[in-house]
């Protein structure tokens, strides 16, 4: 008997996004990760799912606090379905972890009685529905192959025998290539401690596998799937990766499963890199901008890569520009590494003054201690050049 | 400008004088109180001060005697190209008049104009200020030491346009450069104090809020590790359990089994103490039996020993008594023998002694005989001696002095008897008819007369010649010196007994020879050989007596000895009897040797007899107890058969009970008891040590559940990517601001540096003046640092060669004044540019610290001023100290 429930997981609900300096746009962010629940309650209800589950993850942290606690509870009582959730590496299931602690356990029942937090690797039978099977995460730091207990699957009941079988599970597969432990929480890192190996599974024995941890949708077997997170929550890497989206299943025993991506993810997390050069200056820089982000505000994230070399009016003009960018936007992470040197002309304009002798005698030694072997030297050279050419513009 | 004379008429000590000023060098000098500064002053007054007035200045150059007319200035002066003559009179009434040669004489306020148009001034001084108008050219008393720099002691904007003028019109900065230089000085100040370039609040609080944000950060990293340490050890701490739970089952199985295998091990125990005392009794009994049996065996053997030991020990004792009486035989023997040699050998020894005591008494003879007979040769030699002693006496004392004086004497003789012979004349009567007398003489014909002295020679009657031998009175002279040389000798020889010196000289030689044998004769007495020929003639004497006597003696104790005719024949034989006496002396030692050997052997013999008849006794009583012995014990415990047949029984009992033990003792051992024990101790230390492991674990696990259970208030990773984001804001604001802060610091220096640049290169040909005068007094490589901001000179110190930098303010009083001196000089060099290329310099007692050498020094800096045009006045009361200026001097008396 065929059945409809949604996939998700990655909520990361508590993310603090601390990298946004702005509190009014920092609570923004961070209430979106809450807002999209709402927009997956919606859905639950609009293709009449039997179910929902959530393949780890759901809170950014293994010690939420007590608000943060209560608010998803609430949020996923709203969803008025069975409701699954497995730990992930996040909020991994061990020691410590939200998922025992006694203020959880009062806050699930009470606001949240369709919740069911899956602690054990054993099969869950679903009413006449489908039967789970949970790989949970249950330590910090776990070495096992989780996925290791259904390589010989346990006998069902018999009346679940017909039952479509689907698998839970929170870890990777492939190696997706992070690049290790990530500077900012707004940067993808490889997690890579919960390695699961599906290639040992026998392929007739499930009918859907429903993972967590990769924050893009992706088909990974011919039944696995990575929902990816509801709401994008760092900044894209890569073209194939393709956030905001949960996955409507229709899945049947011993029938390939159909699976619809849906998308559900609001903010806009870009990627600018943009190099300054003869020709490509900060017209060219603000051309490229609005063309991604166009008029909106408030509503996009920007990590922003400079590099090249811009003369001191053209960093001027950079230096209010990203002033303008930075109010737009509800996060401008930028990564610079500009050259700044005077042009020609800008040189002319400072050195060639008959009138100023002094002006004149200290631009010829700024110019000069740009070239300072010592970065550290050069780069203050290149500041207080800039700070002259201003204040020359200023006092004429 | 310069000076070309000045009249004074009723100023103050004044009456009436007037100085003449050279183009170059001009030294006033006077004592103090003479009116040296007045002078000055009065010029400074008659170019400065508005002639009409009454100020406090006016009153105090009116004489003290004020009946004589006011204070009047006159000078003559060149400047513009023209002399002039300005004359003051000072006062309430006063007036001014100034007219150039050839030209029209201004008055009043004109003729003050014009001066002041001249003198390059703002216009005549009325009283306030007027002490520093050209305060750069007029050292007043005690102004020598300010810093020349100073704005009151220099016209710098004057200065400065004539620097300017000299670098081809250098800008020191514009409007624009000032504005910048002001915007970065500020923007400087907002980061770091002005003071001591310290960081300011705005820079302190950012490095404030980065350290903050590193302690958050430290401490948010230190919470989530710490909540992390407590997920692992809860984790490890379970697992460990779980291992505890497993070890503890199979622990409890090995002690059960151990338990089982203590048990057998006890029963067995228990038989093996039963089967050891079986073995113990049978073998008790056994050993009883074998003892007695063995006492009588034993016995039984020991008297057949001692009965066939017996025999031949009655026939050694026999054998052994025979061989001690012969053995006393030879004792005796031997003890005669040595008797004999014991005789032979004194005999010996006896005819040796006499036979040395002989050769002793003969040699003491031979010695005796041959002391005598030098004793004799003594006594001859003394009788010789006396005899020569004697023979030289008798001979006259004629010493070498007395012959020599003799032989003189006779030779002196020789000589006066040549000269008188020489000057005698000789007469002879050939034929005459007539008597001829020579004096008392009469002459003979054929008789040649010799007279000597003067004679008169008359023939006849009527003729008479006198004759006057050798002319003179010389050859009485002559005769005189032979007569007194003759006289002397013969009473020399007189008193010596002599006739002639030749009889002298004998007997001279005579002494001599005689002297050489009386001194050998003594020498050959005063020898040793005579010398101690006494004492030695005493003790051989005694030595014959005394070998006499012994020679005697030994002749009485010796009967039949010969004694040999001569020495030769005694030492021949003396050898030959040595020999003798040894051989029977060695011969003697040896019958010794042999009579002692034999005697011990005989009473050897003699004791071992004793002894084994002593042996044998005991023997045959030993013999005689054991017999009865053996009979007692046979009686007792059966005879042979019956004994050996009881012990064969026994022994069997005895290995039936070892070979039961044996086998219990091999199931023992099987069990291991020692590894029993061992495993019992190891069960109980690993239950212990699981015990305590088991405890620990729980307590470690409950420990981080407690710090694991969440109240829900805070969530360590969220704090802690706050703490990361914070800081890392903190960071990008520091270094912004560092940033900032270092690059506005830096254009401010590097402004600073421009500016100084610039300065150096306008004040350079003012500093390199300053140098020329410098070294004239500092030597050569001393110069002066003079900072210039765009607004002033500011700052002064003194370079020596050694590169030391002195601040004007520091140096010394002397130092000062001549740094100061040099500073001026050069500026007025530039400033005279505006003056006709001139300006006079005043220096009133200005070198007060100055040493002598310095101000020697000093003279040539000023000279070296006058050469470049520049117009000295120097006002000393010690002229003397300027000698060598060659200044043109006006001297001031009392």
């Amino acid at each position: 008997m065929p059945i409809r429930f949604l996939h998700t997981a990655d909520w990361q609900l508590g993310k603090p996004f601390a990298g946004i300096t702005d509190d009014t746009k920092r609570h923004a962010v961070q209430a979106e990760r809450f807002a999209v629940v709402e927009r997956i309650t919606s859905l639950a209800v609009t293709h009449d799912v039997a179910f929902v589950l959530i393949a780890g993850d759901v809170f950014d942290s293994p010690t939420p606090t007590r608000s943060l606690v209560s608010q998803f509870c609430s949020a996923v009582g709203r969803i008025g379905r069975p409701t699954f959730v497995i730990p992930g590496n996040h909020d991994h299931g061990g020691a410590g972890g939200i998922w025992t602690q006694p203020f959880f356990e009062k806050e699930a029942a009470a606001l949240a009685p369709n919740l069911r937090v899956l602690l054990a690797a054993e099969p869950v039978v679903v009413g006449s529905s489908a039967v789970i099977l949970p790989c949970p995460l249950l330590r910090r730091h776990e070495n096992q192959d989780l996925s290791a207990w259904l390589r010989s699957l346990p006998g069902l009941p018999s009346e679940a025998q017909s039952l479509p079988r689907i698998v839970l599970a929170h870890g990777t597969i492939i190696n997706f290539g992070g690049a290790g432990a990530a500077t900012d929480d707004d940067e993808a890192s490889a997690s890579g401690v919960n390695h699961l190996d599906l290639g040992r599974l026998s392929p007739d024995d499930y009918d859907f596998i429903a993972l967590g941890d990769w924050h893009g949708h992706m088909q990974v077997g011919p039944k696995a799937w990575y929902s990816g997170t509801p709401e994008p929550d760092r900044f894209p890497r890569g073209e194939t990766n393709l956030p905001g989206h949960v996955l409507l299943v229709d899945a049947d025993r011993g029938s390939a499963p159909k699976v619809t991506p849906i998308c559900t993810g609001r903010l806009g997390w870009h990627d600018l890199a943009f190099t300054f050069r003869e020709g490509a200056g900060i017209d060219a820089f603000t051309t490229e901008f609005e063309s991604l982000v166009g008029n909106r505000t408030h509503s996009d994230l920007l990590r922003l890569q400079l590099d090249g070399a811009l003369g001191l009016e053209e960093h001027a003009r950079l230096a209010a520009l990203r002033e303008t960018l930075d109010a737009r936007l509800l996060r401008l992470k930028e990564e610079l590494s500009i050259a700044v040197q005077p042009t020609d002309d800008e040189v002319k304009a400072l050195t060639l003054r008959s009138g100023e002798p002094l002006t004149v005698r200290v631009a010829e030694t700024l110019v000069l201690q740009t070239s300072d072997p010592d970065p550290g030297r050069a780069r203050v050279a290149r500041a207080a050049l800039r700070s002259l050419h201003l204040a020359l513009r200023s006092a004429t | 400008m310069r000076i070309i004379e000045l009249t004074l008429q009723n100023y103050r000590v004044h009456r009436e004088v007037t100085v003449r000023f050279e183009a170059g060098l001009t030294l006033i000098g006077g004592p103090n109180e003479c009116g040296k500064s007045t002078i000055v002053e009065a010029l400074h007054r008659a170019l400065f001060l508005k002639a009409v007035g009454n100020t406090a200045e006016h009153r105090a150059m009116t004489p003290l005697s004020a009946a004589s007319g006011p204070a009047t200035v006159s000078v003559r002066f060149h400047a513009a190209g023209k002399n002039w003559t300005l004359r003051k009179v000072f006062g309430g009434k006063g007036s001014a008049t100034l007219g150039a040669d050839g030209g029209t004489s201004l008055s009043g306020d004109a003729a003050e104009t014009r001066l002041a148009t001249l003198l390059g001034v703002d216009g005549p001084t009325k009283g306030s200020g007027l002490q520093l108008q050209w305060a750069h050219l007029w050292l007043w008393q005690g102004t020598s030491g300010y810093d020349p720099t100073d704005p009151e002691q220099l016209p710098q904007a004057r200065l400065t346009r004539s620097l300017q003028d000299q670098a081809g019109g250098v800008l020191l900065s514009s409007v624009i450069d000032d504005r910048l230089i002001r915007h970065f000085e500020g923007e400087t100040s907002r980061y770091f104090t002005p003071a001591n370039g310290r960081p300011t609040a705005e820079l302190a609080d950012a490095m404030q809020a980065l350290s903050a944000s590193q302690e958050r950060h430290t401490k948010a990293v230190d919470r989530l590790r710490r909540f992390e340490t407590a997920i692992d050890d809860f984790e490890d701490a379970n697992r460990l359990l779980e291992q505890n739970v497993a070890s503890a089952r199979s622990l409890a199985s090995e002690r059960s089994q151990l338990e089982e295998q203590k048990g057998q091990l006890s029963a067995l125990r228990a038989q093996e103490a039963r089967e050891v005392s079986d073995v113990e009794k049978c073998s008790t009994a056994h050993a009883d039996l074998l003892s007695h049996h063995n006492a009588i065996a034993g016995k039984a053997a020991r008297l057949d020993e001692l009965g066939r030991a017996i025999k031949p020990l009655s026939n050694q004792v026999s054998e052994t008594e025979s061989a001690a009486t012969a053995a006393q035989g030879v004792a005796a023997t031997a003890e005669e023998t040595r008797t004999n040699s014991h005789a032979v050998s004194a005999k010996r020894r006896a005819d040796y002694d006499l036979l040395q005591a002989f050769i002793h008494h003969r040699q003491a003879e031979g010695r005796l005989a041959e002391l005598v007979a030098r004793e004799t040769d003594r006594q001859n030699a003394t009788k010789e001696l006396e005899r020569l002693r004697t023979e030289r006496a008798r001979l006259p004392a004629v010493d070498a002095k007395i012959l020599q004086q003799l032989t003189r004497l006779e030779s002196e003789r020789m000589e006066a008897d040549a000269q008188v012979r020489s000057l005698a004349t000789g007469l002879e009567l050939l034929a005459s008819d007539l008597p001829v007398h020579a004096g008392p003489l009469t002459l003979k014909r054929g008789e040649p007369v010799t007279i000597t002295t003067e004679t008169e020679l008359s023939v006849g009657s009527s003729c008479v010649i006198r004759l006057r031998p050798g002319g003179g009175v010389s050859l009485a002279d002559a005769k005189s010196t032979q007569a007194k040389i003759a006289e002397e000798l013969s009473s020399l020889l007189g008193s010596l007994g002599l006739a002639t010196v030749a009889a002298a000289q004998e007997a001279r030689t005579a002494i001599d020879i005689l002297t050489g044998q009386i001194k050998a004769a003594e020498k050959a007495l005063g020898s040793r050989e005579f010398s101690s020929l006494s004492e030695e003639l005493n003790a051989a004497r005694t030595a014959v007596t005394s070998a006499h006597a012994q020679l005697e003696r030994l002749r009485n104790a010796s009967t039949d000895a010969p004694l040999p005719d001569n020495l030769k024949a005694a030492e021949f034989k003396l050898s030959t009897a040595r020999a003798a006496q040894e051989t029977a002396s060695e011969e003697a030692k040896q019958a010794d040797e042999s009579a002692s050997s034999a005697r011990k052997h005989a009473e050897k013999l003699r004791g071992a007899a004793e002894e084994q008849r002593r042996s044998l006794a005991e023997k045959e009583c030993a013999l005689r107890e054991l017999e009865t012995e053996l009979r007692l014990l046979r009686a007792t415990h059966g005879d042979d058969v019956t004994r050996a047949t009881r012990l064969a029984d026994a022994n069997q009992a005895v290995n039936a009970a070892k070979t039961c033990l044996s086998q219990t003792q091999e199931a023992i051992k099987a069990l291991q008891p020692d590894l029993l024990e061992r495993t019992a101790v190891r069960l109980s230390r690993a239950e212990e040590s699981l015990r305590r492991e088991h405890t620990a674990q729980n307590e470690r696990l409950i420990a981080a559940q407690a710090l694991l259970r969440s109240d829900g208030t805070e969530d360590p990773v969220r704090d802690l990517a706050d703490a990361v984001a914070a800081l890392r804001r903190a960071e990008a604001h520091h270094d912004a601001l560092v940033l900032e802060a270092n690059s506005v610091r830096l254009a401010r220096d590097t402004f600073r540096e421009a500016q100084q640049a610039l300065a150096e290169r306008f004040t350079h040909p003012l500093v390199e003046r300053i140098g020329g005068y410098l070294s004239c007094v500092f030597g050569p490589g001393t110069k002066v640092v003079l900072r210039h901001t765009p607004e002033r000179f500011d700052g002064l110190s003194l370079v020596r060669a050694d590169g030391a930098a002195i601040p004007f303010p520091a140096l010394s009083g002397g130092a000062r004044e001549q740094v100061a001196a040099a500073v001026r000089l050069a500026a007025a060099e530039f400033l005279a540019k505006d003056y006709d290329g001139t300006l006079p310099m005043v220096f009133d007692d200005s070198f007060a610290y100055s040493d002598p050498v310095r101000v020697r020094d000093l003279q040539s800096m000023l000279d070296l001023a006058a050469s470049r045009s520049l117009q000295v006045i120097v006002l000393t009361c010690t002229p003397a100290d300027y000698a060598t200026l060659g200044a043109h001097t006006h001297s001031l008396g009392t």
